[in-house]
């Protein structure tokens, strides 16, 4: 069985990598601001309509669907890192179809 | 009291540079943007595949929060924005004030921002996975709207459009609008981006030129024997107009005097323009500048190079203007920049007077007999220009026309 590489906080690595992509690439954001503890709008000064092109892009580049109930509850990168993760995890056993 | 109209700054970003004096120098220097685009070949049922492209231009001053609704065409608006302001010493960013008006407009919002839109739309069966700032891109508003925002910019905002004479009409509205005082300042001007479906709708009536596709050079040829269509460009042309008074007050000096200025609709043919109508506004332009025909040393005519528009509006300049007066056209320099080709015009123009140069249309080689009544220069004209007029024509049949003096 693949082992996945994690980070201290136990997620995936490539899912931080990932997501910490689409934040620089998307809203030109620097690699030393991404810290797991940056508030979105307060430290990375990001609003509702970058919160929405967020969810595009990451939904984009998993080809996943993020629950938008969950996404108004996310603060911080950490929350962003882990609201992808448990749908990558969910999707990795239900199978695509089931998230997609 | 009727006011004095000053234009007090300039700011372009264009097929021939990004600033008054880029923009002369290519000018007098016989340049073209026009190129080949060998993508369009594979459009089904397009035959002109050329565009004069705006050249390269950095968006760095523009912050991203700011640049993130804006398409190409409110990229160009800004930049010339930021350029009319500083050449006309004027900072507006967070002035609450009921004297100031931006006017300012496009042909339509991004034909890019349309085209990802609905492909993806139809791709997904859906809106599924569109941003948050499409539609700020797609709205008729998109240029005004995304400028003023950039400028953080808290007064009065219009929006016109009208094709290829949109920002000859902000300019005609500003004068309309100075000149009883209604306003203090108005920035006016327009933008618009190149894409296919551009040249597509021009194609489509047989107005773009086919017949050059592998000679970009040579095309398009206003005024020519041989001219067969237009080629649709881009940019952005931007000016800071005010009353003399208050413009005097803050110190401020004018670069040149918007003298007077007119627009009319045809209200007959959408594509078929209308000599009378034309003469009529050029005529009406005259007449709001409290001047005769022969005051004018110079006309700059919106000639695209469409076999019948260059005749038509040929005929119209002549009546009103004469035979004398030299005319030229500026499209076989920068191609058709659409809805900023008043203005950049007008920015071109004001060069010339400054100079003291008629610019020939280039490209002009063999004089079309229906054109042959009129003075069209086919070299550099060294000559003192005291007032010039721009004029400009769009489809529905809109017509414009712009008079200026030298200070």
């Amino acid at each position: 069985m693949e082992t996945q590489q994690t980070t201290a906080a136990g997620l995936p690595e490539d899912v931080v990598a990932q997501v910490n992509a689409v934040m620089m690439e998307g809203f030109a954001l620097k690699a030393d601001q991404l810290l797991p503890t940056a508030h979105l709008y307060e430290d990375l000064k990001l609003d509702s309509l970058d919160a929405i092109d967020m969810m595009v892009h990451i939904e984009d580049r998993f080809k996943i669907k993020l629950d938008g109930d969950k996404l108004m509850e996310v603060r911080t990168l950490a929350d962003i890192y882990q609201l992808a993760a448990d749908v990558l995890s969910k999707k990795s056993f239900e199978g695509p179809s089931a998230v997609h | 009291m009727i006011e004095e109209v000053w234009i007090t700054g300039v700011g372009a970003i264009s097929p021939l540079g990004h600033s008054q004096d880029a923009i002369f120098d290519a000018l007098i220097s016989n340049q073209s943007g026009v190129q080949t685009y060998p993508e369009w070949r594979n459009l089904k049922g397009l035959h002109s595949f050329l565009g004069s492209p705006a050249k390269p231009f950095s968006v760095d001053e523009i912050p991203r929060v700011k640049r993130r609704s804006m398409s190409r065409m409110s990229e160009m608006a800004t930049l010339a924005t930021i350029q009319a302001l500083k050449s006309a010493n004027l900072t507006l960013a967070n002035q609450e004030s009921d004297r100031v008006l931006f006017c300012m407009g496009s042909t339509s919002g991004s034909p890019y921002m349309l085209e990802e839109y609905y492909r993806k739309y139809f791709e997904r069966g859906g809106p599924e996975g569109q941003l948050s700032t499409s539609f700020f891109k797609v709205m008729n508003h998109s240029v005004a709207a995304n400028v003023t925002s950039a400028m953080d910019f808290k007064g009065p905002l219009l929006a016109p459009s009208s094709a290829c004479s949109t920002s000859s009409q902000t300019v005609t509205l500003a004068w309309e609008l100075l000149r009883k005082g209604t306003y203090d300042c108005v920035v006016a001007g327009a933008a618009d981006e190149l894409h296919s479906t551009t040249a597509a709708i021009f194609d489509t009536v047989m107005a773009a030129s086919r017949g050059y596709n592998d000679r970009p050079d040579e095309a398009p040829r206003p005024f020519d024997q041989h001219r067969d269509g237009l080629v649709v460009g881009e940019g952005a042309g931007i000016l800071v107009l005010e009353r003399a008074t208050t413009a005097r007050d803050r110190g401020a000096r004018p670069l040149a005097i918007l003298e007077g200025a007119s627009y009319r609709v045809d209200g007959s043919h959408m594509t078929q323009p209308q000599p009378d109508s034309m003469e009529a506004t050029l005529r009406n332009a005259l007449s709001r500048a409290g001047i005769e025909a022969k005051a004018v040393d110079y006309v700059s005519a919106h000639a695209t190079g469409t076999v019948q528009g260059d005749a038509l509006e040929s005929q119209a300049i002549g009546r009103v203007m004469g035979d004398s007066v030299p005319v030229s056209s500026l499209k076989g320099h920068f191609g058709h920049t659409l809805a900023a080709c008043g203005t950049l015009e007008v920015i071109s123009a004001m060069a010339m007077m400054d100079r003291g140069f008629v610019i020939p249309t280039r490209n002009l080689k063999n004089i079309d007999p229906q054109c042959q009544h009129l003075n069209l220069p086919k070299e550099p004209l060294k000559k003192a220009l005291h007032r010039v007029m721009i004029n400009n024509f769009a489809f529905g049949g809109m017509n414009n026309s712009i008079i200026l003096r030298k200070v």
